[in-house]
Protein backbone atom coordinates (compact mmCIF):
# COMPACT_ATOMS: atom_id res chain seq x y z
CA UNK A 1 0.00 0.00 0.00
CA UNK A 2 2.69 2.45 1.07
CA UNK A 3 4.13 1.73 -2.74
CA UNK A 4 0.77 1.86 -4.11
CA UNK A 5 1.04 5.61 -1.72
CA UNK A 6 4.27 6.62 -3.38
CA UNK A 7 3.09 6.38 -6.99
CA UNK A 8 0.20 8.00 -6.62
CA UNK A 9 2.17 10.90 -4.75
CA UNK A 10 4.60 10.94 -7.57
CA UNK A 11 2.19 10.23 -10.62
CA UNK A 12 -0.16 13.32 -9.66
CA UNK A 13 3.54 15.42 -9.43
CA UNK A 14 4.37 13.67 -12.78
CA UNK A 15 0.87 14.84 -14.15
CA UNK A 16 1.13 18.39 -12.98
CA UNK A 17 4.33 19.00 -14.51
CA UNK A 18 3.61 18.40 -17.86
CA UNK A 19 0.37 20.90 -18.49
CA UNK A 20 -2.13 22.52 -16.16
CA UNK A 21 -5.29 20.48 -17.70
CA UNK A 22 -6.25 19.33 -14.05
CA UNK A 23 -6.13 23.14 -13.15
CA UNK A 24 -8.10 23.98 -16.36
CA UNK A 25 -10.78 21.01 -15.23
CA UNK A 26 -11.21 22.48 -11.39
CA UNK A 27 -11.63 26.34 -13.32
CA UNK A 28 -14.16 25.09 -15.15
CA UNK A 29 -15.64 23.19 -12.43
CA UNK A 30 -15.60 26.25 -10.39
CA UNK A 31 -17.61 28.33 -12.52
CA UNK A 32 -20.36 25.88 -13.29
CA UNK A 33 -21.05 25.40 -9.85
CA UNK A 34 -20.68 29.31 -8.45
CA UNK A 35 -20.55 30.78 -11.99
CA UNK A 36 -23.77 30.96 -12.90
CA UNK A 37 -27.31 31.49 -11.54
CA UNK A 38 -28.46 28.06 -11.94
CA UNK A 39 -26.78 25.02 -11.33
CA UNK A 40 -27.70 22.68 -14.91
CA UNK A 41 -26.69 19.02 -14.46
CA UNK A 42 -25.94 18.61 -10.78
CA UNK A 43 -25.52 15.04 -10.68
CA UNK A 44 -22.62 14.86 -13.93
CA UNK A 45 -21.08 18.08 -11.75
CA UNK A 46 -21.47 16.27 -8.27
CA UNK A 47 -19.92 13.31 -9.89
CA UNK A 48 -17.01 14.54 -11.66
CA UNK A 49 -15.82 17.19 -8.81
CA UNK A 50 -16.05 13.75 -6.23
CA UNK A 51 -13.93 12.14 -8.70
CA UNK A 52 -11.39 14.88 -9.52
CA UNK A 53 -10.80 15.10 -6.02
CA UNK A 54 -10.40 11.08 -5.59
CA UNK A 55 -7.71 11.13 -8.07
CA UNK A 56 -5.86 13.98 -6.39
CA UNK A 57 -5.85 13.46 -2.61
CA UNK A 58 -2.69 10.36 -2.33
CA UNK A 59 -4.82 7.70 -0.65
CA UNK A 60 -8.08 7.83 -2.61
CA UNK A 61 -5.91 7.84 -6.00
CA UNK A 62 -3.71 4.52 -4.24
CA UNK A 63 -7.60 2.83 -3.55
CA UNK A 64 -8.59 4.39 -7.57
CA UNK A 65 -5.35 2.61 -8.64
CA UNK A 66 -5.76 -0.46 -7.30
CA UNK A 67 -9.03 -0.93 -8.47
CA UNK A 68 -7.65 -0.34 -11.91
CA UNK A 69 -5.86 -3.42 -11.36
CA UNK A 70 -2.51 -1.99 -10.64
CA UNK A 71 -1.34 -2.91 -14.11
CA UNK A 72 -2.15 0.80 -15.06
CA UNK A 73 0.14 4.09 -14.58
CA UNK A 74 -1.24 7.20 -12.41
CA UNK A 75 -2.21 8.78 -15.26
CA UNK A 76 -4.93 6.23 -15.58
CA UNK A 77 -6.94 6.69 -12.95
CA UNK A 78 -8.21 10.05 -14.89
CA UNK A 79 -10.16 8.14 -16.98
CA UNK A 80 -12.43 8.38 -14.28
CA UNK A 81 -12.80 11.82 -14.42
CA UNK A 82 -14.75 13.06 -17.86
CA UNK A 83 -12.51 16.31 -18.27
CA UNK A 84 -12.50 16.83 -21.68
CA UNK A 85 -16.56 16.98 -21.92
CA UNK A 86 -16.91 18.67 -18.60
CA UNK A 87 -14.31 21.54 -19.44
CA UNK A 88 -15.44 21.79 -22.98
CA UNK A 89 -19.15 22.39 -21.14
CA UNK A 90 -17.67 24.56 -19.04
CA UNK A 91 -15.90 26.59 -21.79
CA UNK A 92 -18.85 26.79 -23.60
CA UNK A 93 -21.10 28.51 -20.90
CA UNK A 94 -17.80 30.78 -20.30
CA UNK A 95 -18.10 31.92 -24.07
CA UNK A 96 -22.38 32.05 -24.30
CA UNK A 97 -21.28 34.46 -20.96
CA UNK A 98 -19.00 36.71 -22.88
CA UNK A 99 -20.97 36.30 -26.44
CA UNK A 100 -24.77 35.92 -25.76
CA UNK A 101 -26.01 33.87 -28.26
CA UNK A 102 -22.78 33.96 -30.05
CA UNK A 103 -24.74 36.66 -32.77
CA UNK A 104 -22.35 37.51 -35.96
CA UNK A 105 -23.09 40.90 -35.03
CA UNK A 106 -21.12 41.00 -31.91
CA UNK A 107 -17.81 39.95 -32.50
CA UNK A 108 -16.28 42.63 -31.69
CA UNK A 109 -17.13 41.80 -27.94
CA UNK A 110 -17.07 37.63 -28.47
CA UNK A 111 -14.17 37.21 -30.57
CA UNK A 112 -11.43 39.06 -28.01
CA UNK A 113 -13.23 37.05 -25.22
CA UNK A 114 -13.00 33.68 -27.42
CA UNK A 115 -9.24 33.86 -28.12
CA UNK A 116 -8.21 35.22 -24.42
CA UNK A 117 -10.57 31.86 -23.43
CA UNK A 118 -8.13 29.84 -26.18
CA UNK A 119 -5.23 30.75 -25.16
CA UNK A 120 -5.97 29.91 -22.12
CA UNK A 121 -6.36 26.92 -22.76
CA UNK A 122 -3.65 26.14 -25.09
CA UNK A 123 -1.28 27.46 -22.11
CA UNK A 124 -3.01 24.72 -19.75
CA UNK A 125 -1.99 22.05 -21.99
CA UNK A 126 1.37 20.17 -22.41
CA UNK A 127 2.97 22.42 -24.93
CA UNK A 128 4.83 19.43 -26.85
CA UNK A 129 6.56 18.94 -23.94
CA UNK A 130 5.06 15.24 -22.72
CA UNK A 131 7.87 14.14 -20.62
CA UNK A 132 7.94 11.07 -22.64
CA UNK A 133 10.42 9.49 -24.73
CA UNK A 134 10.19 10.68 -28.24
CA UNK A 135 10.34 6.59 -29.41
CA UNK A 136 9.92 6.29 -32.91
CA UNK A 137 11.34 8.07 -35.90
CA UNK A 138 9.35 8.23 -38.69
CA UNK A 139 12.96 8.08 -41.00
CA UNK A 140 14.30 5.18 -38.72
CA UNK A 141 11.12 3.55 -39.58
CA UNK A 142 11.16 4.32 -43.45
CA UNK A 143 14.80 2.97 -43.50
CA UNK A 144 13.95 -0.32 -41.18
CA UNK A 145 11.47 -0.75 -43.66
CA UNK A 146 13.60 -0.62 -46.75
CA UNK A 147 16.51 -2.53 -45.15
CA UNK A 148 13.65 -5.29 -44.13
CA UNK A 149 12.83 -5.16 -47.53
CA UNK A 150 16.10 -5.81 -48.74
CA UNK A 151 16.50 -8.93 -46.54
CA UNK A 152 13.67 -10.46 -47.64
CA UNK A 153 14.53 -10.34 -51.03
CA UNK A 154 18.11 -11.70 -50.71
CA UNK A 155 17.11 -14.14 -48.35
CA UNK A 156 16.88 -17.63 -50.38
CA UNK A 157 15.48 -19.63 -47.45
CA UNK A 158 11.53 -19.95 -46.67
CA UNK A 159 12.20 -19.95 -42.71
CA UNK A 160 13.45 -16.32 -41.98
CA UNK A 161 15.18 -15.97 -38.25
CA UNK A 162 16.64 -12.42 -37.95
CA UNK A 163 19.01 -11.34 -35.76
CA UNK A 164 19.87 -8.26 -35.88
CA UNK A 165 20.88 -4.55 -34.17
CA UNK A 166 17.70 -3.25 -32.31
CA UNK A 167 16.83 -0.14 -34.90
CA UNK A 168 15.91 -2.94 -37.18
CA UNK A 169 14.30 -5.41 -34.45
CA UNK A 170 11.77 -2.77 -33.51
CA UNK A 171 10.31 -3.24 -37.01
CA UNK A 172 10.88 -6.44 -37.98
CA UNK A 173 7.42 -7.87 -36.75
CA UNK A 174 5.32 -5.12 -37.69
CA UNK A 175 6.82 -4.82 -40.86
CA UNK A 176 6.47 -8.68 -41.70
CA UNK A 177 5.18 -11.10 -39.46
CA UNK A 178 6.28 -14.02 -41.20
CA UNK A 179 10.16 -12.89 -39.91
CA UNK A 180 11.20 -14.63 -36.92
CA UNK A 181 13.05 -12.99 -34.38
CA UNK A 182 15.18 -14.89 -31.32
CA UNK A 183 14.70 -11.75 -29.09
CA UNK A 184 11.57 -8.65 -29.42
CA UNK A 185 10.80 -5.33 -28.57
CA UNK A 186 10.41 -6.16 -25.21
CA UNK A 187 14.18 -7.04 -24.70
CA UNK A 188 14.52 -3.40 -24.20
CA UNK A 189 10.79 -2.20 -24.06
CA UNK A 190 10.37 -3.94 -20.50
CA UNK A 191 6.94 -2.93 -20.06
CA UNK A 192 5.88 -5.37 -23.15
CA UNK A 193 6.72 -8.05 -20.86
CA UNK A 194 3.11 -7.33 -18.53
CA UNK A 195 1.82 -9.30 -21.57
CA UNK A 196 3.27 -12.58 -21.56
CA UNK A 197 4.98 -14.90 -18.70
CA UNK A 198 7.66 -15.53 -21.22
CA UNK A 199 11.46 -14.40 -20.28
CA UNK A 200 14.68 -14.16 -21.92
CA UNK A 201 17.53 -16.87 -20.71
CA UNK A 202 20.71 -15.20 -19.99
CA UNK A 203 21.99 -16.16 -23.48
CA UNK A 204 19.46 -13.92 -24.83
CA UNK A 205 20.67 -11.17 -22.94
CA UNK A 206 24.07 -12.16 -23.99
CA UNK A 207 22.98 -11.73 -27.85
CA UNK A 208 21.47 -8.35 -27.09
CA UNK A 209 24.28 -7.25 -25.14
CA UNK A 210 26.78 -8.29 -27.62
CA UNK A 211 24.72 -6.69 -30.92
CA UNK A 212 24.24 -3.67 -29.34
CA UNK A 213 27.28 -3.31 -27.45
CA UNK A 214 29.17 -3.20 -31.12
CA UNK A 215 27.39 -0.01 -31.56
CA UNK A 216 27.87 1.10 -28.03
CA UNK A 217 23.69 1.83 -27.87
CA UNK A 218 22.15 2.23 -24.52
CA UNK A 219 21.13 -1.00 -23.48
CA UNK A 220 17.22 -0.26 -22.06
CA UNK A 221 16.31 -2.86 -19.37
CA UNK A 222 18.88 -5.31 -20.28
CA UNK A 223 21.05 -5.87 -17.39
CA UNK A 224 24.93 -5.51 -18.54
CA UNK A 225 27.21 -8.35 -17.77
CA UNK A 226 30.71 -9.36 -19.32
CA UNK A 227 30.19 -8.89 -23.11
CA UNK A 228 30.28 -12.43 -24.79
CA UNK A 229 32.46 -13.48 -27.66
CA UNK A 230 31.74 -13.46 -31.32
CA UNK A 231 31.93 -17.25 -31.74
CA UNK A 232 30.13 -18.07 -28.37
CA UNK A 233 27.08 -15.32 -29.76
CA UNK A 234 27.04 -17.10 -32.94
CA UNK A 235 26.30 -20.49 -31.29
CA UNK A 236 23.67 -19.03 -29.32
CA UNK A 237 22.38 -17.65 -32.47
CA UNK A 238 22.15 -20.74 -34.01
CA UNK A 239 20.87 -22.80 -30.86
CA UNK A 240 17.85 -19.79 -31.11
CA UNK A 241 17.02 -21.14 -34.94
CA UNK A 242 18.89 -17.98 -36.10
CA UNK A 243 18.85 -18.45 -39.98
CA UNK A 244 20.20 -14.59 -41.21
CA UNK A 245 22.64 -12.46 -38.74
CA UNK A 246 22.96 -8.05 -39.76
CA UNK A 247 25.59 -6.27 -38.69
CA UNK A 248 26.22 -2.53 -38.53
CA UNK A 249 28.41 -1.85 -41.68
CA UNK A 250 31.14 -0.46 -39.05
CA UNK A 251 31.37 -2.99 -37.30
CA UNK A 252 35.39 -3.53 -36.82
CA UNK A 253 36.18 -6.00 -39.83
CA UNK A 254 37.71 -8.37 -36.80
CA UNK A 255 34.63 -8.52 -35.49
CA UNK A 256 33.03 -9.91 -39.21
CA UNK A 257 35.68 -12.12 -39.86
CA UNK A 258 35.32 -14.06 -36.41
CA UNK A 259 31.73 -14.27 -37.16
CA UNK A 260 32.50 -16.03 -40.88
CA UNK A 261 34.39 -18.55 -39.43
CA UNK A 262 32.48 -19.14 -36.64
CA UNK A 263 29.52 -19.67 -39.32
CA UNK A 264 31.09 -20.90 -42.53
CA UNK A 265 29.66 -17.89 -44.42
CA UNK A 266 31.19 -15.15 -46.65
CA UNK A 267 29.46 -11.56 -45.09
CA UNK A 268 27.85 -9.12 -47.53
CA UNK A 269 26.80 -5.74 -47.69
CA UNK A 270 23.47 -4.58 -47.59
CA UNK A 271 22.39 -1.45 -47.10
CA UNK A 272 24.36 0.08 -44.60
CA UNK A 273 24.69 -3.35 -42.89
CA UNK A 274 26.85 -6.94 -42.83
CA UNK A 275 24.38 -9.43 -44.12
CA UNK A 276 25.23 -13.40 -43.11
CA UNK A 277 23.25 -16.25 -44.07
CA UNK A 278 23.10 -19.54 -45.60
CA UNK A 279 24.77 -21.46 -43.16
CA UNK A 280 24.08 -25.61 -42.67
CA UNK A 281 22.98 -26.44 -38.86
CA UNK B 1 -39.07 8.55 -24.77
CA UNK B 2 -35.92 10.24 -26.72
CA UNK B 3 -35.78 8.69 -30.13
CA UNK B 4 -32.28 7.22 -30.92
CA UNK B 5 -29.88 9.70 -32.81
CA UNK B 6 -27.82 8.47 -35.56
CA UNK B 7 -24.56 8.61 -33.17
CA UNK B 8 -26.82 6.46 -30.75
CA UNK B 9 -26.75 4.28 -33.28
CA UNK B 10 -23.35 4.74 -34.81
CA UNK B 11 -21.81 3.63 -30.92
CA UNK B 12 -24.38 0.86 -30.21
CA UNK B 13 -23.30 -1.25 -34.07
CA UNK B 14 -20.08 -0.90 -32.79
CA UNK B 15 -20.32 -2.24 -29.82
CA UNK B 16 -22.53 -4.98 -30.94
CA UNK B 17 -19.14 -5.53 -33.37
CA UNK B 18 -17.34 -5.59 -30.10
CA UNK B 19 -20.00 -8.09 -28.48
CA UNK B 20 -19.49 -10.31 -31.71
CA UNK B 21 -15.97 -10.49 -31.99
CA UNK B 22 -15.68 -11.05 -28.39
CA UNK B 23 -17.60 -14.16 -29.36
CA UNK B 24 -15.87 -15.71 -32.53
CA UNK B 25 -12.54 -15.06 -30.57
CA UNK B 26 -13.39 -16.81 -26.95
CA UNK B 27 -14.28 -19.69 -29.91
CA UNK B 28 -11.11 -19.20 -31.57
CA UNK B 29 -9.37 -19.42 -28.03
CA UNK B 30 -10.91 -22.13 -25.92
CA UNK B 31 -12.01 -24.33 -29.50
CA UNK B 32 -8.64 -24.23 -30.90
CA UNK B 33 -10.23 -22.50 -34.41
CA UNK B 34 -7.81 -20.80 -36.96
CA UNK B 35 -8.17 -17.32 -37.77
CA UNK B 36 -9.29 -18.03 -41.42
CA UNK B 37 -12.31 -19.99 -39.64
CA UNK B 38 -13.01 -17.14 -36.97
CA UNK B 39 -12.74 -14.27 -39.94
CA UNK B 40 -15.51 -16.05 -41.52
CA UNK B 41 -17.65 -16.68 -38.67
CA UNK B 42 -16.88 -13.23 -38.12
CA UNK B 43 -18.11 -11.89 -40.91
CA UNK B 44 -21.35 -13.99 -41.23
CA UNK B 45 -22.26 -13.12 -37.59
CA UNK B 46 -21.53 -9.31 -38.67
CA UNK B 47 -23.69 -9.65 -41.55
CA UNK B 48 -26.20 -11.43 -39.56
CA UNK B 49 -26.64 -8.88 -37.01
CA UNK B 50 -26.51 -5.93 -39.70
CA UNK B 51 -29.80 -7.87 -41.76
CA UNK B 52 -31.11 -8.24 -38.39
CA UNK B 53 -30.96 -4.55 -37.86
CA UNK B 54 -32.55 -3.61 -41.07
CA UNK B 55 -35.14 -6.12 -40.24
CA UNK B 56 -35.97 -4.37 -37.34
CA UNK B 57 -36.27 -1.08 -38.47
CA UNK B 58 -38.02 -1.75 -41.40
CA UNK B 59 -40.91 -3.41 -39.60
CA UNK B 60 -40.61 -0.51 -37.37
CA UNK B 61 -41.10 1.68 -40.05
CA UNK B 62 -43.81 -0.61 -41.38
CA UNK B 63 -45.78 -0.36 -38.20
CA UNK B 64 -45.40 3.37 -37.56
CA UNK B 65 -46.74 3.59 -41.38
CA UNK B 66 -49.47 1.64 -40.39
CA UNK B 67 -50.85 3.50 -37.74
CA UNK B 68 -51.28 6.56 -40.49
CA UNK B 69 -50.35 9.06 -38.23
CA UNK B 70 -47.30 10.12 -40.17
CA UNK B 71 -44.63 10.13 -37.47
CA UNK B 72 -42.79 7.09 -38.21
CA UNK B 73 -41.12 8.41 -41.47
CA UNK B 74 -40.87 12.11 -39.26
CA UNK B 75 -39.26 9.90 -36.37
CA UNK B 76 -37.00 7.74 -38.90
CA UNK B 77 -35.57 11.43 -40.72
CA UNK B 78 -35.34 12.62 -36.88
CA UNK B 79 -33.18 10.00 -36.41
CA UNK B 80 -30.23 11.48 -39.31
CA UNK B 81 -30.91 15.06 -39.80
CA UNK B 82 -31.03 18.10 -37.26
CA UNK B 83 -34.63 18.70 -35.80
CA UNK B 84 -33.84 22.20 -36.45
CA UNK B 85 -32.17 24.14 -39.61
CA UNK B 86 -28.33 25.06 -39.65
CA UNK B 87 -28.63 28.78 -39.06
CA UNK B 88 -25.28 30.91 -40.11
CA UNK B 89 -23.77 31.29 -36.63
CA UNK B 90 -24.12 27.24 -36.04
CA UNK B 91 -23.18 26.57 -39.25
CA UNK B 92 -19.73 28.68 -38.59
CA UNK B 93 -19.10 27.03 -35.72
CA UNK B 94 -19.94 23.41 -37.29
CA UNK B 95 -17.72 24.34 -40.29
CA UNK B 96 -14.76 25.14 -37.47
CA UNK B 97 -15.15 21.91 -36.08
CA UNK B 98 -15.14 19.81 -39.00
CA UNK B 99 -11.53 21.85 -39.98
CA UNK B 100 -10.07 20.35 -36.89
CA UNK B 101 -11.87 16.81 -37.44
CA UNK B 102 -10.29 16.97 -40.66
CA UNK B 103 -6.52 18.83 -39.20
CA UNK B 104 -6.85 15.59 -36.78
CA UNK B 105 -7.70 13.06 -39.24
CA UNK B 106 -4.56 14.82 -41.61
CA UNK B 107 -2.19 14.06 -38.09
CA UNK B 108 -3.00 10.69 -37.91
CA UNK B 109 -2.47 9.83 -41.38
CA UNK B 110 0.76 11.39 -41.11
CA UNK B 111 1.99 8.71 -38.60
CA UNK B 112 4.33 11.14 -37.51
CA UNK B 113 3.50 10.86 -33.31
CA UNK B 114 2.22 7.16 -32.98
CA UNK B 115 3.26 5.74 -29.81
CA UNK B 116 3.83 2.34 -29.35
CA UNK B 117 6.21 1.96 -26.38
CA UNK B 118 4.06 -0.19 -24.39
CA UNK B 119 1.94 -1.85 -26.98
CA UNK B 120 2.44 -4.85 -29.32
CA UNK B 121 -1.31 -4.35 -30.92
CA UNK B 122 0.22 -4.10 -34.57
CA UNK B 123 2.64 -7.25 -34.07
CA UNK B 124 -0.23 -9.79 -32.45
CA UNK B 125 -2.24 -8.66 -35.26
CA UNK B 126 -0.26 -10.06 -37.78
CA UNK B 127 0.81 -12.93 -35.70
CA UNK B 128 -2.52 -14.05 -35.69
CA UNK B 129 -2.90 -13.40 -39.49
CA UNK B 130 0.44 -14.93 -40.54
CA UNK B 131 -0.07 -18.06 -37.73
CA UNK B 132 -3.45 -18.81 -38.57
CA UNK B 133 -4.47 -18.67 -35.47
CA UNK B 134 -5.09 -16.69 -32.32
CA UNK B 135 -2.21 -16.11 -29.48
CA UNK B 136 -0.73 -19.47 -30.95
CA UNK B 137 2.74 -17.82 -31.62
CA UNK B 138 4.72 -14.73 -28.69
CA UNK B 139 3.83 -11.80 -31.21
CA UNK B 140 7.40 -10.27 -30.05
CA UNK B 141 9.29 -12.74 -31.35
CA UNK B 142 6.94 -15.34 -33.82
CA UNK B 143 8.14 -18.19 -31.79
CA UNK B 144 5.56 -20.47 -29.74
CA UNK B 145 5.04 -19.09 -26.19
CA UNK B 146 7.42 -20.71 -23.51
CA UNK B 147 5.36 -19.78 -20.67
CA UNK B 148 1.87 -18.53 -21.75
CA UNK B 149 -0.08 -15.46 -20.98
CA UNK B 150 -2.16 -13.62 -19.02
CA UNK B 151 -5.85 -15.31 -19.36
CA UNK B 152 -7.64 -11.47 -18.67
CA UNK B 153 -5.29 -10.28 -21.51
CA UNK B 154 -5.70 -13.43 -23.92
CA UNK B 155 -9.48 -13.01 -23.72
CA UNK B 156 -9.57 -8.93 -25.14
CA UNK B 157 -10.80 -8.94 -28.71
CA UNK B 158 -9.51 -5.95 -30.27
CA UNK B 159 -6.36 -7.70 -32.23
CA UNK B 160 -8.78 -10.34 -33.62
CA UNK B 161 -11.45 -7.52 -34.95
CA UNK B 162 -7.67 -5.73 -36.27
CA UNK B 163 -6.95 -8.88 -37.84
CA UNK B 164 -10.54 -9.36 -39.37
CA UNK B 165 -10.30 -5.54 -40.89
CA UNK B 166 -7.06 -6.70 -42.11
CA UNK B 167 -8.11 -9.87 -43.88
CA UNK B 168 -11.55 -8.27 -45.33
CA UNK B 169 -9.52 -5.22 -46.51
CA UNK B 170 -6.07 -6.64 -47.60
CA UNK B 171 -4.22 -3.73 -45.88
CA UNK B 172 -1.27 -4.12 -43.57
CA UNK B 173 -1.36 -4.84 -39.83
CA UNK B 174 0.19 -1.78 -39.19
CA UNK B 175 -2.46 0.27 -41.40
CA UNK B 176 -5.05 -1.06 -40.06
CA UNK B 177 -3.67 -0.57 -36.47
CA UNK B 178 -1.90 2.65 -36.76
CA UNK B 179 -4.30 4.45 -39.38
CA UNK B 180 -7.63 3.18 -40.27
CA UNK B 181 -8.55 2.09 -36.33
CA UNK B 182 -7.35 5.61 -35.13
CA UNK B 183 -9.49 7.46 -37.80
CA UNK B 184 -12.52 5.79 -36.73
CA UNK B 185 -12.14 6.04 -33.06
CA UNK B 186 -11.60 9.55 -33.64
CA UNK B 187 -14.79 9.83 -35.51
CA UNK B 188 -16.45 7.36 -32.72
CA UNK B 189 -15.00 9.55 -30.27
CA UNK B 190 -17.46 12.98 -31.81
CA UNK B 191 -20.19 10.65 -32.21
CA UNK B 192 -19.75 10.36 -28.63
CA UNK B 193 -19.79 14.17 -27.64
CA UNK B 194 -22.38 15.09 -30.03
CA UNK B 195 -25.00 12.71 -27.75
CA UNK B 196 -23.39 14.50 -24.72
CA UNK B 197 -23.72 17.64 -26.25
CA UNK B 198 -27.58 16.99 -26.90
CA UNK B 199 -28.09 16.02 -23.39
CA UNK B 200 -25.97 19.40 -22.02
CA UNK B 201 -27.81 21.59 -24.66
CA UNK B 202 -30.91 20.33 -25.49
CA UNK B 203 -32.52 22.97 -26.96
CA UNK B 204 -29.57 24.68 -28.35
CA UNK B 205 -27.76 24.11 -30.95
CA UNK B 206 -25.43 26.46 -31.65
CA UNK B 207 -24.19 25.67 -28.11
CA UNK B 208 -24.06 21.96 -29.12
CA UNK B 209 -22.34 23.37 -31.93
CA UNK B 210 -19.65 24.95 -30.01
CA UNK B 211 -19.05 21.94 -27.33
CA UNK B 212 -18.02 19.67 -30.20
CA UNK B 213 -15.55 23.29 -31.21
CA UNK B 214 -14.32 23.41 -27.46
CA UNK B 215 -13.84 19.07 -26.93
CA UNK B 216 -12.37 18.95 -30.60
CA UNK B 217 -10.19 21.96 -29.06
CA UNK B 218 -9.12 20.03 -26.01
CA UNK B 219 -8.23 17.32 -27.98
CA UNK B 220 -5.93 19.45 -29.72
CA UNK B 221 -4.58 20.82 -26.81
CA UNK B 222 -4.05 17.52 -24.58
CA UNK B 223 -2.20 15.24 -27.69
CA UNK B 224 1.04 15.79 -25.98
CA UNK B 225 0.09 14.58 -22.68
CA UNK B 226 0.74 11.10 -22.09
CA UNK B 227 -2.73 9.60 -20.69
CA UNK B 228 -4.58 12.94 -22.35
CA UNK B 229 -8.03 12.46 -24.70
CA UNK B 230 -6.19 14.21 -27.02
CA UNK B 231 -2.76 11.98 -26.78
CA UNK B 232 -4.99 8.70 -26.97
CA UNK B 233 -6.95 9.82 -29.66
CA UNK B 234 -4.42 11.44 -31.80
CA UNK B 235 -0.99 8.97 -30.74
CA UNK B 236 -2.42 5.58 -30.22
CA UNK B 237 -6.10 5.57 -31.15
CA UNK B 238 -5.95 1.66 -31.45
CA UNK B 239 -6.27 0.75 -27.79
CA UNK B 240 -8.61 -0.45 -26.35
CA UNK B 241 -8.09 2.42 -22.78
CA UNK B 242 -8.75 5.25 -26.05
CA UNK B 243 -12.00 3.31 -27.20
CA UNK B 244 -13.19 3.20 -23.40
CA UNK B 245 -11.98 6.96 -22.45
CA UNK B 246 -13.13 8.82 -25.87
CA UNK B 247 -15.85 6.56 -27.08
CA UNK B 248 -17.46 4.77 -24.43
CA UNK B 249 -16.95 6.70 -21.61
CA UNK B 250 -18.81 10.33 -23.04
CA UNK B 251 -21.36 8.22 -24.49
CA UNK B 252 -21.70 6.71 -21.17
CA UNK B 253 -22.36 9.58 -19.45
CA UNK B 254 -24.81 11.17 -21.88
CA UNK B 255 -26.91 7.35 -21.27
CA UNK B 256 -26.49 8.12 -17.79
CA UNK B 257 -28.32 11.51 -18.50
CA UNK B 258 -30.99 10.23 -20.68
CA UNK B 259 -31.50 7.11 -18.06
CA UNK B 260 -31.13 4.46 -20.15
CA UNK B 261 -29.60 2.14 -18.46
CA UNK B 262 -29.39 -0.69 -20.36
CA UNK B 263 -27.95 0.85 -23.09
CA UNK B 264 -25.01 1.92 -19.99
CA UNK B 265 -24.74 -1.70 -19.65
CA UNK B 266 -23.91 -2.13 -22.68
CA UNK B 267 -20.51 -0.07 -22.55
CA UNK B 268 -19.70 -1.92 -19.73
CA UNK B 269 -19.80 -4.89 -21.31
CA UNK B 270 -18.18 -3.94 -24.23
CA UNK B 271 -14.85 -2.38 -21.59
CA UNK B 272 -14.68 -5.86 -20.20
CA UNK B 273 -14.30 -6.87 -23.70
CA UNK B 274 -11.69 -4.75 -24.68
CA UNK B 275 -9.46 -3.35 -21.55
CA UNK B 276 -7.74 -5.52 -19.01
CA UNK B 277 -10.14 -4.33 -15.86
CA UNK B 278 -10.51 -5.79 -12.44
CA UNK B 279 -12.94 -8.85 -13.43
CA UNK B 280 -14.96 -6.46 -15.31
CA UNK B 281 -15.17 -3.85 -12.68
CA UNK B 282 -13.30 -1.17 -14.49
CA UNK B 283 -14.05 2.74 -15.26
CA UNK B 284 -17.75 2.36 -17.10
CA UNK B 285 -18.94 0.41 -14.09
CA UNK B 286 -17.45 3.32 -11.60
CA UNK B 287 -18.66 6.08 -14.10
CA UNK B 288 -22.39 4.05 -14.02
CA UNK B 289 -22.40 3.58 -10.64
CA UNK B 290 -21.33 7.20 -9.96
CA UNK B 291 -23.66 8.60 -11.72
CA UNK B 292 -26.78 7.13 -10.50
CA UNK B 293 -25.75 7.78 -7.20
CA UNK B 294 -24.93 11.32 -8.01
CA UNK B 295 -28.65 11.35 -9.67
CA UNK B 296 -30.21 9.91 -6.41
CA UNK B 297 -28.04 12.41 -4.52
CA UNK B 298 -29.15 15.49 -6.20
CA UNK B 299 -32.77 13.84 -5.91
CA UNK B 300 -32.70 13.52 -1.97
CA UNK B 301 -31.21 16.79 -1.84
CA UNK B 302 -33.53 18.61 -4.54
CA UNK B 303 -36.58 17.14 -2.44
CA UNK B 304 -35.49 17.98 1.44
CA UNK B 305 -34.92 21.91 -0.38
CA UNK B 306 -38.60 21.69 -1.54
CA UNK B 307 -39.54 20.01 2.17
CA UNK B 308 -38.13 22.74 3.92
Amino acid sequence: MTELLRKAWLGWTDYIDYGKMAALLTAALLFLWFGRRRVENKPLLLYTTIMTVCCVLPPTAAALMAYQTKFYDYQWIWSLVPMTAVTAWGTVLLLAEIWPDFKPEQWRKGLPGAALVAAVVILCGPLGGSGLDKGRQPEEKTYAYSVLEAVKETFPGERLCLWAPREIMEYAREADPEILLPYGRNMWNIALNAYAYDSYDERMTAMYQWMEGLQGSDLGGAAVSVPAAPESCAGYALDAGVTCILLPEDTEPGTVRELEKALEVEARKLEGYWIFYGWTD
Amino acid sequence: METHRFSDWFITSEIIMIGLTEGVHLCGLLFGWTFSRCALFLGAAAGAALAFGLCIRIIKRHKRRKSRDGRGFYACRQAFVPQEAIGGGEGLLYALFLFEVLSQLIFIRMGNTVYVERDMTAETVGSFLAADGIYRVNPMTGLPYQAGMPFRIKILCLPTLYAGICRVTGFDPATVVQFIVPEITLISCYAAFSALGRCLFPQDQKKRACFLVAAAFLVWTGSCGFGMDGFNLLCCGWRGETIRNCVLAPWLLSLCLRRKWKSAALCVLAEACIVWTLYGFGVCVALMLGMAAAQQCCKALSGKGRGR
